[in-house]
């Protein structure tokens, strides 16, 4: 018997008994007795009893080693299960941007594996419905262009004449959102190429078209900016905000370009009533409208189109503050290398 | 074509055949081009055209060609057309379809409008063609299409404009009509009137259609972009613009 349980042996009192088996592997190496007043015993017992220098070295190190693994083999397997599940959070995160991102690799424990393929049969769903509706919008805007183009013909038959004017007015402004759908559905689908383009030469056509339309309009920049770019695309984008600007805002319109550290910034700046900050988000979106403070018509393209093209050129529209509080500034960030 | 130049000349008589699937729209076409006084023959498709081209009446000063026509297509008919005759062809096509455009002016058409058009574009471009494409005329412009200055290049099929760096230039239609006159004409003094007579080739239906002169400063800011470029177009004091840039063709 050990000789701490000595004093502990006289404590218990007259008669009190204390077996003790250090080589016991199973059950009990402890087991006492302490006889109580009324007669009879209190029996106790106590497994796996020993004394403090049982923990050797040898002991404690390969606990810690058994730790190191479990925690280590933790590790792999939560990363195993959650790589998975975490770039099904990132693809579901990307198709809400771009139905047509890269399907999600399906690996991984098998309920990940199954999700990641039932997703990807999601996605394939909504690229198909999303395809559909573009096309019938495209086939019936295109569609469209006939009966336009005939009642723009037969107006220019009728007397002229206020009547005859607002007619043709009314077929010019559908005429424009036939196009802006088309450019809109258009972008990022055409096989243009990025060839260097002279930006500040297309913002000078626009400029120039503008002003000659009677908009106070000019471009102010410098002569050149050479940069990659899809041509038609682009003047396409600017257009559209220089339509904008020209339409909802009211004049000056300033066209800016300027170059910075690997990119290129265009500017086309308003003084019209511009849009609350709160709405800006839903500006960007494509068919929302927002001409109660911006003047009316127009189907809510223009700066969704800018949008299109600059996220295909992997640049941002940004929309700020005109520079006293007052206006709209549609900001476009394109970069100056190939990217 | 022997009839041509004075037929031409007046545009009054001269004959415009419409090729366009769409009936409305070939009526009100032709309707339209009858009131501007000319004369108007209709064709529905391409069997119907070549029809007209082999009458009697003889071949016509213009076509007007739909780029979609139901069967061969509008670009195919130019293609064979381009083979037997170099009448003068305008096409009609869907606004924005861009590879259209490039691809009928390569294949030989002259000019294009783009559906939907307003009637006074139409007629203007119509006679602005005619007066244009004398049959002396004619060959010259259609064998080169690419005109080189100064290092820089305009590719008058695809009217686009390239500067000496290889950058691509983006001109407006007043622009590119301007430059195209003085690289017919260099070393040759323009005279405000006669680069107005350029001008009206185009239509602007808009009554701000800025002067001679606000046009050739917005040509040359993008042709001579800054001080260190060399002066391509020069003021010639009371006589006009000249081009002083060696010009080359094909």
């Amino acid at each position: 018997m050990p000789d701490v349980l000595l004093p502990a042996l006289g404590r218990l009192g007259p008669g009190a008994r204390i077996g003790w088996d250090p080589k016991a592997e199973i059950g009990h190496r402890l087991i006492g007795a302490v006889p109580v007043q009324s007669g009879g015993w209190i029996v106790f017992a106590a497994p796996w009893f020993s004394g403090a220098p049982l923990a050797d070295r040898g002991a404690v190190l390969s606990m810690v080693a058994m730790a190191a693994g479990i925690a280590l083999a933790s590790i792999l397997i939560i990363r195993w299960i959650t790589r998975p599940l975490r770039r099904l959070a990132d693809a579901a995160d990307a198709i809400g941007r771009d139905v047509r991102a890269n399907p999600v690799p399906a690996d991984g424990p098998t309920e990940v594996r199954h999700a990641a393929v039932a997703f990807n049969a999601m996605q394939e769903r909504i690229r198909r419905l999303v395809d559909d509706r573009t096309e019938a919008l495209a086939a019936m805007s295109h569609d469209l262009r006939t009966p336009l183009a005939r009642m723009r013909l037969r107006a220019g038959f009728l007397p002229e004449g206020e009547e005859r004017a607002r007619m043709e007015a009314d077929i010019a402004e559908m005429e424009q959102m036939v196009g802006r759908t088309l450019d809109y559905l258009r972008e990022g689908r055409d096989a243009e190429p990025v060839a260097a383009t002279d930006l500040a030469a297309i913002l000078q056509t626009l400029a120039s078209d503008a002003a000659d339309a009677g908009a106070d309009a000019a471009y102010e920049g410098p002569a050149r900016v050479v940069l990659p770019l899809r041509r038609l695309a682009a003047k396409r984008a600017l257009s559209n905000l220089v339509e904008n600007a020209v339409r909802h805002g009211s004049g000056p319109v300033r066209l800016v370009a300027r170059q910075e550290s690997g990119r290129v910034i265009v500017e086309v700046s308003d003084q019209g009533g511009g849009i609350a900050e709160a709405d800006r988000g839903r500006a960007l979106a494509p068919f929302v409208p927002l001409d109660a403070s911006r003047g009316g018509g127009g189907c809510g393209l223009g700066l969704a189109i800018a949008a299109r093209f600059a996220e295909a050129s992997g640049g941002a529209l940004t929309l700020l503050d005109g520079a006293n509080g007052r206006g709209l500034v549609v900001r476009l960030t394109l970069p100056a290398e190939a990217t | 074509m022997s009839e041509g130049p004075e037929r031409r000349l007046l545009d009054r008589e001269a004959h415009v055949l419409v090729v366009e699937d769409d009936g409305e729209m070939r009526n009100l076409v032709t309707r339209l081009l009858r009131e501007a006084g000319f004369r108007a023959s209709a064709a529905r498709d391409g069997r119907e055209m070549w029809e007209v081209l082999e009458s009697p009446a003889g071949e016509p000063d213009l076509v007007l060609l739909d780029v979609m026509l139901p069967g061969t297509s509008g670009l195919d008919l130019l293609r064979r057309l381009r083979e037997r005759s170099r009448t003068p062809v305008m096409m009609l096509t869907a606004r924005g379809e861009e590879m259209d455009r490039v691809l009928g002016l390569e294949l030989g058409a002259d000019d294009y409008v783009a559906k939907p058009f307003a009637p006074r574009e139409l007629v203007a471009r119509v006679r602005a063609l005619l007066r244009r494409t004398t049959p002396v005329e004619a060959p010259a412009v259609q064998r080169s299409r690419r005109i080189t200055f100064a290092g820089w290049a305009l590719d008058t099929a695809r009217r686009e404009l390239t500067a000496p760096d290889g950058a691509s230039v983006d001109l407006s239609g007043a622009e590119y009509d301007l430059l195209l006159a003085f690289l017919e004409h260099p070393g040759r003094v323009l005279s405000r009137e006669q680069l107005l007579e350029v001008g009206k080739r185009r239509v602007s239906a808009d009554p701000f259609d800025r002067t001679i002169d606000v046009q050739v400063s917005r040509l040359r800011r993008k042709i001579e972009p800054d001080e260190a470029s060399p002066a391509l177009i020069k003021t010639v004091r009371g006589a006009g613009y000249v081009l002083v840039a060696e010009v080359s063709r094909g």
